[in-house]
Order: structure tokens, then C-alpha cells, then sequence
């Protein structure tokens, strides 16, 4: 199956050392380290460096080095990381139902951005009745976004000195919460939910956070969403349905509206976690305006890694748009016999085709895409 | 134990394969001793040779027409036969019918995965959720790894079918009750009758 | 699981299946049980509080115990009066009630809106000549009392008996809430009962021995705007051991009291006789001793300014500027929002902070207050899940630099689960929804609002149709607190906002004047020369009055039966 494909994936690396289930990895926006979590409680954190191909630019080669090993605290499971766009700060959700603040210790008046210091638990955000689910940074790192089992999505204002306040608590979902992601440039927010939909919440600027709309399709839990990074145009989301939705937001003023525009079949179990990669510029071909929308990677219960290409094509004449996808790249049994329970797109520069994902074997696997 | 046996023939036929398998393979808890992880390495290859056989041949496993799959499906039963009902704790979920061969089904193209059915004794059963769990943990801990299990209620044997089929098989919702102390407690309790009922039988 | 539930002298036995069933407690003794299934409660979550989890099945179970069925069941089956097991039904509802139900019926046709004592009369006329109940009360009186032994619970507090904060406890929701997830803010949780607890007390001890009747010989029924004053009714604390019988019998929502008009086709827009005169008891009164409580009749409709939540922090604020020996000024900070202010007392000369208070309301408010509260006690604030973490929180917490000022700590706050405060509480009547299909409003009942005298504008009705049920409520909740203002009170903000001293003074010396009266009877101190509330009284009378008009509060474990776990 995999021949027919153009794209390929090449292992970089495999990185042991969890002693349970890994459930989720977040690459840190600023600097070169990765950061996984898991059922054994602690986070992992990866240092890694690149050596770039003097005659192409290209790199060459990545070597990853584990940093540290924070212990969390946590009482339960840390099923979830996220890293605050400055790359400074690391959230953790547990199954304990807290969300953990860590910031690294600076001891001494080192270079601001490689503080070599412990990581410190700086906050306890309490408040959830149940498992934490999941954790989002807003893209200006203003403000925090957490879900639980409780149903509840909560909304917290990230203050100086590691304080924070509540700004929400938005009980529109009726059953588990599993997963929150922010817009990349405006404060919206978006949940997924064992409930079968989607809900989109705005601030009202007078009022308290509110849910603007919900979307409905697909049949079963929705495990992940990812929007597209570059405008948020589009949002998609993977189901225990086995299939991707994508979600075009609808040029609607004063309002907030989402289409959606495909189905993206190819997993025959969960899908519980995508990521999108950020595109290149569009092209102009023959009276239509082509769009690549990036690569979008998917995983989930089967085991599979799919990496889909996007397409957004415009008639020129009708101003009719439409999404196109198709798999350019796939892997089974990426962790072996194992459910890979997260995927996620490096964000830095020059390693935007590297591809990290965490399994039930407890290993986080670093792969680059040859497409 | 014997005397609740409901059909002897299947049971001798079943019962060598069954000691092998009801050895515990701890996916998450490091239940016994190392000394049983050589006995299930063993195991592992044991199945193997039957899946193998399987997923190449032509017929179909959901009949059970193979001695492989069939003394591979009553195994599967057996680990989960002997677990106790939480509420009558003397009593297995065999002898309450909650649990039959017939009912664990394998994909037809994937051997690997199977499903297994339970038969909640009365259709308003609030124990349902609890005695999935405990047969998914049971299997979770005892199968090898590359099985994919999907656990469901008998189709029309429950009132709340869709939402027990629905927790049964989110592994978030399953791993994070396993977290939970006073859970995890009822949840062993019921599971230790599972090695006993083997052992006895060996 | 046993859930006692003495007034219908049969239990309640919770199957592991999470059924109910109602067991005759004499037949549980015996051992032969013959059940009867019960219906599982359907009231959700969002209609009692802002929070989810909190209410536990059995919870749920006392709370659909009490509902307008149980009151007509009971009106039904209560013997004549001239038999011994006769009991005297009684109403009381609260303001916020009776301004959901003004709101409800103020048309856009009458000139001036229907206020709340013409509500009163109605609900009144409606309760004793088609129900039969034999008094009907609102609970403002009640409340008044409530303020008293609240503001002199605050005078211990700051005199160094007890902690501060003190956290207003009338909302049982949030008490609820501390009591299952915050057992550390339990200390600073007020300790004077509720106005619905003091109207349960002076209706089954003070009136039940007026009228010569044991507490168990009276049935008592609350309105109120709130779902959780059901549990709040079924504490524990609340019942009276020796009678077998709870102060206040049965809870019900405006809902249901709205419910239970329409089903008798009661019409409460129509007006009633005489429904604008007074009952006060208030100019009136004097203070020789003589029975002040004319006809059973309690001062009616005291106007407390300041919330419509029951003015806990602005009575205490009021008490503070009345009494202070230096001229303070008051500086009021909005937080974000209406649902969040500080109050700030300063001496105007030397500009030394006397007071730090805060209005708020709302479930997220509530967690930042919670985070505040346990942060300047130096608390660590939740539920055991958290300890192993909050070690290591302790060590990585650094001092701020050059803050050296210490945190400026709440003396009072006045907590409110719902956004809003009671006004908009979980029971009120829900906003007229304009719909497609045929005016069915959101707990499924057809109702044609225009019809009904809902006063609606153009505007209103196409803000409701473009908009989702967020904007209605909020506008909703307007009306309702205007009608709630309406109680002959001014409503500006201003005037909402800050207390005004000498209009307080006056107004309430009757008022005062009774409570004292009812501090005599109920707490019988030896020195009858007691012309205030704040008196202080002998140790017997002490206890008493500790006992009728203050309770307490226990952190409540969570399930830790394996099999009732929730995954």
C-alpha cells in the first residue's frame, strides 16, 4: 500500500523511557525540546539538535538527547502537555483532575533563553471535578483553555508571577470534554467531545465567555481538533468515528460560522490525534486561485499514520471553493501493535517535515516525511 | 466449579489451551512475579502460530470452524468466565450467562481483533459498566497485546446498550477508572476468582 | 444507601443499580419491603447551580421529594382542622419570587407595572382561598433577622472570634459546593442560618407557640427562587429531632408555584381585593411591650437595599457607617463585571481602610474567590488529589519582587452561585422565549407570552430571535430586577449601590423593634431591657439564640464505594 504513495517516512529517532502508556508530546514553539507525557506520571523532556546539508540547506540529521524527567506530582495520569507560545512555561492536565504550571528555576543570571534551571511546579490550577482531559495555550499566551469528564471547559487569564484567574467555565457539552484548541491568531476557542459535536466559544467583551455555535456530524466521540495554523480558516477534527471532518469557517460578519466541506476517510479505528502543518504560498493555475493548505497527520487506534494533503481551489469565475485531500504518505503500525495516541508537526524552522507521536508502548517516535 | 460446567466436551477440549492462557500478561499491573513472564513469552508464540494460520486462510473465523480458533475463542472465554458478579460475588459471570462462547467473534480480516459480547442478566442492569470493565481489564491484562478488543452488550439486552458500548471501548475512560482507588478495588476482587477457577481446572 | 426522609414517613433505598425505591420505614424494620420504584429526578444540573457533579443522587432524590405534587398531596390529606393530626399549612415566599412573577405579568398595556405587594396579594389569595393554606408570608422579615445575627456574627468575627473572611452562607449552592470540593473555606462561611431557615424558625417555634402548635402540627412551604433550597430545608440541622418534623416541610420553585396556578387556572395578572394596602405592622407599633404582631401578621416586604440577593454585604456596610465614630467614604470597584465588586471602607481623614468587602456572584467568580480566599489564609485550597502538588508549588511559589505590602484580604464577601445572584436563580421563571413552535417555553410548557401580558417590545423580540437564550436571559434578568426594585424603593444605580444610612435608620425601627420582640420570646434572655439586636444576652439565652438563628457546616467525603464510582 504504502508504494503507491509519494510521500515516505523516515524514523529519526525512538526515545524509550516511559514506563507506561505515553498519551501526548508538544514540540516547545521557541526552543529545540520535546515534551511527553504519560500514564506513569511524569513529563519527559527531549533536547534535540540539527545538523543542516551545506550544499542544500536541507537537514541532515537529528539527535535527540533527554534533557530531564520532571515527576509532575501529579496523582494520576498526565495525559496532556502544552507549551506557552513564549516556550517558557509548560502546562500539564491530569487524570487528577489539576493542571500543572512549570517554569523552569533561574538561578542565576543566565542567557534569558536557555535557562538550564529545574523545572518548577509555579501554579496549581484547581477546579475540575474529574480527569483534566486537555490543555491550550491561546496563540498570544494571554489566556488557558482546559476540558474534563466533568463536561466543563474552563478559561483562565494567564496573569504575571504565575497567577491566574478564571475568566470561564463553559458548561455547554453534555458529556466528557476531550479535547481544546485555540485559533491560531484570534481568541476563539474550540472543544471536542465524547457528546459527538464540537462547540465554538467567544468572549463577550461586556459578559463571560460563551458558546458562539456547535457543530455536529460526526457519529461518534470527536478526540482531537487542529486548525489550520497559518488562518484559521479551517478547523478539523478527528472522531471515534474513523473519519477527519474539515470545517471551513464561513465569511459571516459578526458572527461565527463553520461548513463542513470534507470527510476524510482512511482510519478504521478512533482517530485520537491530527496535526497541521502550516502551508506554503498558493498558486495561481489556469483561472483557478490552488491553495495547498498543508499537510494534515493523523493516527489513532489503528495503529496508522496518514499524512493528508489539503487543497483549497478557488474558481476564478464562480468564486466557488473547494477542498480537496488526498493521502500522500502513510505508515502502519507506526508503534508496532500498539495505539498511537498522539501526532504533532515540529514548529521550528527548517523542521516543519518532522513529525513526532506517542504510543501505548510508551515510546515517543520522531519521524520525517519525504514527500 | 465443575459442577456449574455447562457443556464438559468443550471444556476438555478447551481446557489445556485455557491454563496456558489464563496466565496472567500484564499489560499495566505488574501483578506476579517475572517468573510468569518466560510461561506467557511462550504463550504469545503459541497464538501466534493459530493467528497466522488465520489471517491466511479462507475461512471464516466467526464460525469457528478451525480446532485453532476455536480453542483460541473458548480460551478468551475462559479468561473471562471465571470473573465474579460483582453483586453475587460466589457466582461467575459463566453461571450467570453472562458471558458464552459464541459470543467473543473475531474480524474476518483482521484475527486480531475481536469482539467480545456480554449478556446483562436484566435489562436495567446497573452493574453492565462495571462487569464490561472488568471483562476488558481481564483481557487487557491477559491477551497479548496486538489484540484489539471491542466490548459490547448483547444487541437489545440492555436499556442504556449505546452508552455502555460507547464507555466500554473509550480507552481514556477505561485507563482513567483504572486510576480510581475504590474502583480498583471492587474491580480486583471480582478478577481474583479468575486464576482460581483455572488452577482448579488444571 | 438510606436516605431518611421523615415527613413521609418512609425512606428512601438507593439499589446499586442507582434506582430508588420508597420503603415504608415500618415495613424496613420488619424486613418485608414491598417497594415502590421511583421515578429518577429530572431536574438537571444547570437548574440548580452552576456546577456540575454536585449534587449527588440521593441529593437528587430529596430534591424531587419536594415539589408541587408533594405540596397538593398533602393539602389534600391533611385531616380537618378539628383532628389532632391537622395541620396548619403555611406559605412563605421569598421577594425574589414574587418580583419573577411581576416581571412575568407586567404588561406592556398597564401603565404602571404590577408591583410586588400586589403579587403578594394575589399569591395570597391564590394560596388560601384555592389551595387552602392558612397564612401566607414573604420572607423578608425573616431575612431581616437573618441581617442582625449576620452583622453580629461579623462583630465576633472581627473581634477575634471566628475567622475572616466572613463568606455569606444564604446561598446554598455555594455552601454545597464548600461543603463537597472546598472544605477549607467551611471556617469563613457565615454560621447565621439562612433567611429561609429563620422564616422556618419563626413559623414552627415562634408562631407554632403563638398558635399552640407543636413544630410537627404545622406544615411549612417555601418559595424560592432556587433549586437548592430544597437541600438547604433537608439538612440535617434543620430537622427537629423531638417533633420528627423539618422547618421548613417542603421547597418549591416560582416554577412550580407558577405551575401550580396555571393548573388551577388561577389568573395572576387579574388583580385582587384590597391588594395594595399595607399590612405593615411597621408606624404602628409600640414599644410597651404589647402584642405588636397584629392578626398573625408579620412587617411585610422590608426593602433591604443594596442586592437583590438579600443586601448581606450592604446592611453590613450600612451597620459599619452608622456606627463608625469617624466619617468614612465608600469606593466601589466593578471587577470585570456587576457580578464582581469590591467595596472598600476608608476613614476620610486618615485615609486608613476600615473595610474590605465584595459582592460575588457566579460559579467563576466564585473559583477566583476561592483562589483568593485560601491564597491570603495561606490555605491550600482543594481536594486531596491536589496535596502531593501543592508541596511542590509551596517550593517553586518565589516572592514577589519588592512586594511588600500584604495582600489586601477580604474582611467580607457576599457569595452567590448564580451569576446574577438570587434573582437569577435556577427556580425563577424562565425568560418568554419566542418561538416557532407554538410558544413552548423552555421547560416544555405551551405559552403564548404576549398573550399571557408579557411585556415585550419590538426591539425585545427581535434581539430574543436573533439571539441565542444567553442575551434573553440577561435581558430577562433586567426585568426581574427592576420588578424587584419596584418594591417602592428607588432603583438608580447609585441608590442600589450604596446604602443610604438615614433612610435605613427610620425605616427599619419597626422592623427592628419586632425582631428584638421575637429575640425576647424565642431566646428569653433574663434582662428584658435588650433594645437591640447586637445586645448582648445572658449564656442561656446565648445558646438559644444560637440555636435558632445559626448552624453549622461539614465537609462531606465524596463516594468512595467502589461500585457507585462514576468512570
Amino acid at each position: 500500500m504504502n508504494v503507491d504513495l509519494p510521500g515516505k517516512f523516515e524514523l529519526v529517532a525512538e526515545l524509550e523511557g516511559h514506563d507506561d502508556r505515553a498519551w501526548h508530546i508538544a514540540w516547545n514553539p521557541t526552543r529545540n525540546l520535546l515534551a511527553s507525557c504519560s500514564a506513569d506520571k511524569t513529563v519527559r523532556l527531549y533536547n534535540f539538535s540539527s545538523s543542516t546539508n551545506q550544499s542544500d540547506g536541507t537537514t541532515n540529521g537529528l539527535t535527540f538527547t533527554h534533557n530531564t524527567t520532571i515527576p509532575t506530582g501529579h496523582t494520576k495520569t498526565v495525559r496532556a502537555v502544552a507549551w506557552s507560545p513564549s516556550g517558557k512555561t509548560l502546562a500539564t492536565a491530569s487524570f487528577d483532575a489539576n493542571i500543572g504550571i512549570w517554569a523552569q528555576e533561574e538561578d542565576n543570571e543566565e542567557a534569558e533563553d536557555s535557562p538550564s534551571g529545574e523545572w518548577e511546579c509555579m501554579s496549581l490550577l484547581e477546579g475540575h471535578e474529574t480527569e483534566c482531559k486537555s490543555i491550550a495555550y491561546s496563540s498570544t499566551g494571554t489566556l488557558l483553555a482546559s476540558c474534563s469528564r466533568d463536561k466543563t471547559v474552563w478559561i483562565w487569564e494567564v496573569h504575571p508571577d504565575s497567577d491566574f484567574e478564571c475568566m470561564g467555565v463553559l458548561m455547554e457539552h453534555t458529556q466528557d470534554v476531550k479535547c481544546v484548541a485555540w485559533h491560531p491568531t484570534e481568541e476563539i476557542l474550540a472543544s471536542a467531545s465524547y457528546d459527538d459535536t464540537i462547540k465554538l466559544y467567544l468572549d463577550d467583551p461586556s459578559d463571560d465567555w460563551f458558546c458562539a455555535t456547535t457543530l455536529t456530524g460526526h457519529g461518534s466521540t470527536v478526540w482531537t481538533l487542529a486548525w489550520e495554523p497559518l488562518q484559521g480558516g479551517y478547523l478539523a477534527s478527528g472522531s471515534d468515528d474513523g473519519t477527519i471532518r474539515i470545517w471551513r469557517r464561513l465569511p459571516v460578519k459578526g458572527e461565527l460560522r463553520f461548513d463542513c466541506v470534507a470527510v476524510l476517510e482512511g482510519h478504521d479505528r478512533s482517530v485520537y490525534s491530527i496535526s497541521w502543518s502550516p502551508s506554503p504560498p498558493s498558486v495561481v493555475v489556469e483561472g483557478e486561485q490552488q491553495c495547498e493548505l498543508g499537510l494534515l497527520a493523523s493516527t489513532g487506534g489503528d495503529g496508522i499514520v496518514l499524512i493528508w494533503q489539503i487543497t483549497e481551489t478557488t474558481e476564478a469565475d464562480s468564486g466557488k471553493t473547494v477542498i480537496e485531500h488526498k493521502i500522500v504518505a502513510r505508515i502502519d503500525a507506526a508503534h508496532g501493535v500498539f495505539d498511537v495516541n498522539s501526532i504533532a508537526w515540529c514548529p521550528r524552522t527548517g523542521l516543519q517535515d518532522v513529525l513526532a507521536t506517542t504510543g501505548d508502548d510508551g515510546h515517543v517516535k520522531v519521524w520525517k516525511i519525504h514527500v | 466449579m465443575e459442577s456449574f460446567n455447562p457443556n464438559p466436551t468443550i471444556f476438555v477440549t478447551s481446557k489445556h489451551r485455557a491454563t496456558h492462557f489464563a496466565k496472567p500478561h500484564s499489560l499495566w499491573l505488574d501483578e506476579e512475579g517475572s517468573d510468569n513472564d518466560l510461561e506467557t513469552e511462550d504463550e504469545s508464540n503459541d497464538i501466534e502460530e493459530i493467528d497466522q494460520d488465520e489471517i491466511f486462510g479462507t475461512r471464516s473465523v466467526l464460525h469457528a470452524t478451525t480446532v485453532q480458533t476455536y480453542s483460541f475463542k473458548l480460551a478468551t472465554k475462559d479468561l473471562i468466565r471465571s470473573i465474579s458478579d460483582p453483586e453475587h460475588r460466589n457466582m461467575s459471570l459463566e453461571q450467570l450467562a453472562v458471558v458464552s462462547a459464541p459470543q467473543i467473534t473475531f474480524d474476518r480480516k483482521v484475527p486480531e481483533r475481536l469482539t467480545v459480547e456480554f449478556t446483562p442478566t436484566v435489562p436495567h442492569c446497573g452493574m453492565s459498566t462495571f462487569i464490561g470493565l472488568s471483562i476488558r481489564v481481564r483481557l487487557l491484562r491477559s491477551l497479548p497485546q496486538r489484540y484489539k478488543v471491542d466490548i459490547r452488550v448483547k444487541p437489545g439486552s440492555h436499556q442504556s446498550e449505546q452508552a455502555l458500548n460507547k464507555q466500554l471501548n473509550d480507552k481514556e475512560r477505561v485507563a482513567a477508572a483504572l486510576e480510581n482507588p475504590a474502583l480498583l478495588e471492587v474491580l480486583e476482587q471480582c478478577l481474583s476468582t479468575t486464576g482460581h477457577g483455572n488452577s482448579e481446572e488444571t | 444507601m438510606l436516605v431518611a426522609h421523615p415527613d413521609v414517613q418512609t425512606e428512601i433505598r438507593v439499589d446499586f443499580s442507582g434506582s430508588y425505591y420508597e420503603v415504608a420505614s415500618n415495613d424496613l424494620k420488619s424486613g418485608a419491603a414491598p417497594q415502590k420504584k421511583l421515578q429518577t429526578a429530572e431536574i438537571s444540573l444547570n437548574d440548580c447551580l452552576a456546577c456540575s457533579g454536585c449534587i449527588t443522587s440521593a441529593e437528587s432524590v430529596l430534591i424531587s421529594m419536594q415539589s408541587h405534587t408533594e405540596v397538593l398531596n398533602f393539602l389534600e390529606n391533611n385531616p380537618e382542622d378539628i383532628c389532632v393530626s391537622h395541620k396548619v399549612p403555611v406559605l412563605s415566599i421569598a421577594p425574589q419570587c414574587l418580583a419573577s412573577l411581576a416581571a412575568s405579568i407586567s404588561s406592556s398595556s398597564t401603565a404602571a407595572p404590577v408591583t410586588l405587594r400586589q403579587v403578594l396579594r394575589r399569591v395570597e389569595a391564590f394560596c388560601k382561598t384555592v389551595l387552602g393554606f392558612t397564612q401566607v408570608y414573604d420572607t423578608t422579615f425573616a431575612r431581616h433577622i437573618a441581617l442582625l445575627e449576620h452583622a453580629k456574627e461579623y462583630r465576633e468575627r472581627k473581634a477575634g472570634v471566628g475567622q475572616l473572611p466572613m463568606l455569606a452562607s444564604a446561598c446554598p449552592g455555594w455552601v454545597c459546593y464548600a461543603e463537597k470540593t472546598h472544605a477549607e473555606m467551611l471556617p469563613f462561611i457565615s454560621r447565621t442560618k439562612s433567611p429561609q431557615q429563620v422564616m422556618g424558625t419563626l413559623v414552627k417555634e415562634w408562631f407554632g407557640a403563638r398558635w399552640g402548635k407543636s413544630p410537627s402540627q404545622i406544615y411549612h412551604v417555601s418559595v424560592m427562587p432556587c433549586y437548592d433550597k430544597k437541600l438547604e430545608a433537608s439538612r440535617q440541622d434543620f430537622f427537629n429531632d423531638v417533633y420528627s418534623t423539618r422547618d421548613v416541610d417542603c421547597v418549591i420553585t416560582t416554577g412550580e408555584l407558577d405551575l401550580m396556578m396555571r393548573d388551577k387556572g388561577w389568573d395572576l395578572s387579574k388583580p385582587v381585593e384590597g391588594e395594595d394596602l399595607e399590612k405593615d405592622i411597621g408606624d404602628t407599633c409600640h414599644q410597651n411591650g404589647d402584642d405588636i404582631f397584629l392578626n398573625d401578621a408579620l412587617p411585610e416586604l422590608v426593602n433591604h437595599p443594596g442586592t437583590s440577593s438579600g443586601s448581606y454585604l450592604h446592611s453590613l456596610i450600612a451597620n459599619m457607617v452608622q456606627n463608625s465614630p469617624r466619617p468614612v467614604d465608600i469606593d466601589v470597584k466593578a471587577m470585570r463585571s456587576a457580578d464582581y465588586e469590591e467595596y472598600t471602607l476608608t476613614e476620610r481623614e486618615s485615609r486608613t481602610v476600615v473595610f474590605r468587602g465584595a459582592k460575588c456572584y457566579g460559579f467563576r467568580n466564585l473559583q477566583n474567590l476561592v483562589r483568593k480566599v485560601g491564597r491570603d489564609a495561606g490555605l491550600q485550597v482543594g481536594r486531596g488529589a491536589a496535596g502531593k502538588l501543592a508541596g511542590l508549588r509551596g517550593r517553586g511559589l518565589k516572592t514577589r519582587k519588592g512586594e511588600v505590602s500584604a495582600p489586601e484580604i477580604y474582611d467580607y464577601v457576599e457569595v452567590m452561585a448564580c451569576p446574577g445572584g438570587c434573582i437569577n436563580g435556577g427556580g425563577q421563571l424562565r425568560p418568554p422565549t419566542i418561538t416557532q413552535n407554538g410558544g413552548v417555553d423552555h421547560e416544555g410548557f405551551e405559552r403564548d407570552w404576549q398573550a399571557s401580558g408579557v411585556q415585550l417590545d419590538e426591539e425585545d423580540i427581535g434581539r430574543i430571535q436573533g439571539q441565542g437564550a444567553k442575551w434573553g436571559d440577561k435581558e430577562w434578568t433586567k426585568k426581574v430586577e427592576l420588578a424587584y426594585w419596584q418594591a417602592g424603593q428607588p432603583h438608580d444605580s447609585e441608590d442600589v449601590q450604596l446604602p443610604k444610612v438615614n433612610g435605613i435608620k427610620n425605616k427599619t425601627t419597626a422592623v427592628d423593634h419586632a425582631s428584638v420582640q421575637i429575640l425576647r420570646d424565642l431566646c428569653k434572655p433574663k434582662d428584658l431591657a435588650a433594645q437591640s439586636w447586637l445586645d448582648s444576652v445572658d449564656e442561656e439565652a446565648e445558646t438559644r439564640r444560637r440555636k435558632y438563628f445559626r448552624t453549622q457546616y461539614r465537609a462531606v467525603e465524596s463516594e468512595v464505594i467502589g461500585l457507585a464510582v462514576k468512570w
